[in-house]
């Protein structure tokens, strides 16, 4: 195995092969190869860092607990919503019957008072008994002619 | 527990609402130129004595009206007593006697009939015998002697019915013309607008007297 084919190799090798444990070629040739054996050394070390941060940010509880308690939790947040409900429900139904009953109806308007022109009785004339009684309108609007024959 | 003292609160409120009736307030107008009686059908359709649960009321005695109603019903019932509460007009009715075939000059005083009766009839000409101005109030009667040419002249004026205002009401009027032992020789009930003239003729005197022509023209006049 040439220097090339082992740092292929070593890509998909496991912790245990890098180390040089086994009869595999990667690990015949990291026993003969000081460079590379320190290349596989440096792979080593990277992946047991990377392992270490991983499992400090790891998950704490199990999905079998998690889901649970996450259940619980939002059926308290609904119960706590229906109860904030209950309680000013009746609260807001009489603030606004008061608001209704309280507020001024309607603000005593300045109805006008319509008045309709008087119905003025037309001209009339009753004469006395036995005269023939004449009607002349002249061209003075303002003069009229009552005549007794 | 707070939760059902609320919801009996709220009922209690919604219970107070449904049988609220209109506050009714109490006002008594004391008239100054009417009676209640006159003006009592003028306010009946502001008194709404049929709402049930507080149902208007109206009372009058004399010159007094009393009136329980809405707030704003009683405003609208002010409004049309400031209306109506107003002095009637009196009535000046201005007098001539007129004496036709009597002229042949025209006379200035009497240039406004005149210019009518040439129109209409065929005298020669006119001439003015008296004229009497009679003041009266609506259901009054007046009775004046006029002097003049060919006098005195009865005049007598009975106010039937006056309505309007002083510029467009108009006046009913029994008037009758009389001569000292003679009796009536014009007498007549016209309806006629405030300034407008109304000539009455005629009566056929013997003697100097002629033609006689009454011309009577109303006016309204605020006291």
């Amino acid at each position: 195995m040439t220097c090339e084919q082992a740092h292929q190799a070593m890509l998909g090798a496991d912790p245990a092969e890098l180390a040089g444990e086994g009869a595999s070629p990667l690990a015949g040739h990291l026993a003969s190869c000081a460079a590379c054996a320190r290349r596989a050394r440096a792979i080593l070390t990277g992946a047991r860092a990377l392992a270490a941060a991983l499992a400090a940010r790891g998950p704490r509880v199990t999905v079998d607990v998690a889901l649970p308690a996450a259940r619980a939790a939002a059926a308290r947040q609904r119960e706590l919503r229906a109860r904030s409900w209950r309680l000013t429900a009746p609260l807001a139904l009489a603030a606004g019957i008061a608001a209704l009953l309280l507020w001024p109806s309607r603000p005593p308007t300045e109805t006008a008072v319509e008045v309709l022109p008087p119905e003025l009785p037309p001209f009339a004339v009753q004469g006395p008994p036995g005269r023939t009684v004449t009607v002349f309108r002249t061209a003075n609007p303002a003069i009229i002619v009552v005549w007794y024959f | 527990m707070t939760r059902r003292l609320l919801l009996l609160g709220a009922l209690s409120i919604l219970a107070s609402a449904c049988d609220r009736a209109p506050r009714l307030d109490t006002r008594t107008f004391e008239l100054r130129h009417r009676n209640g009686e006159d003006v009592a059908p003028i306010l009946s359709p502001y008194v709404f004595g049929d709402r049930p649960g507080a149902p208007g009321q109206m009372s009058h005695r004399g010159n007094v009206l009393t009136v329980r109603e809405t707030p704003d019903n009683l405003g609208k019932i002010e409004r049309v007593l400031a209306l109506y509460d107003r002095p009637t007009p009196s009535v000046r009715l201005n007098f001539r006697i007129i004496r036709a075939d009597g002229a042949a000059a025209r006379d200035p005083a009497i240039a406004d009939v005149e210019a009518a009766l040439r129109n209409l009839f065929r005298f020669t000409g006119y001439s003015l015998l008296a004229e009497a101005v009679v003041g009266g109030m609506e259901r009054s009667e007046t009775m004046q002697s006029v002097s003049g040419t060919g006098g005195p002249y009865h005049l007598f004026a009975s106010i039937h019915d006056v309505r309007g205002s002083t510029d467009s009401g108009t006046v009913a009027v029994f008037v009758r013309l009389g001569l000292p032992g003679g009796g009536a020789v014009i007498e007549t009930t016209v309806n006629l607008r405030a300034g407008q003239t109304a000539i009455l003729g005629n009566a056929q005197l013997a003697g100097p007297r002629g033609t006689l022509i009454l011309t009577v023209k109303p006016e309204l006049v605020l006291n």
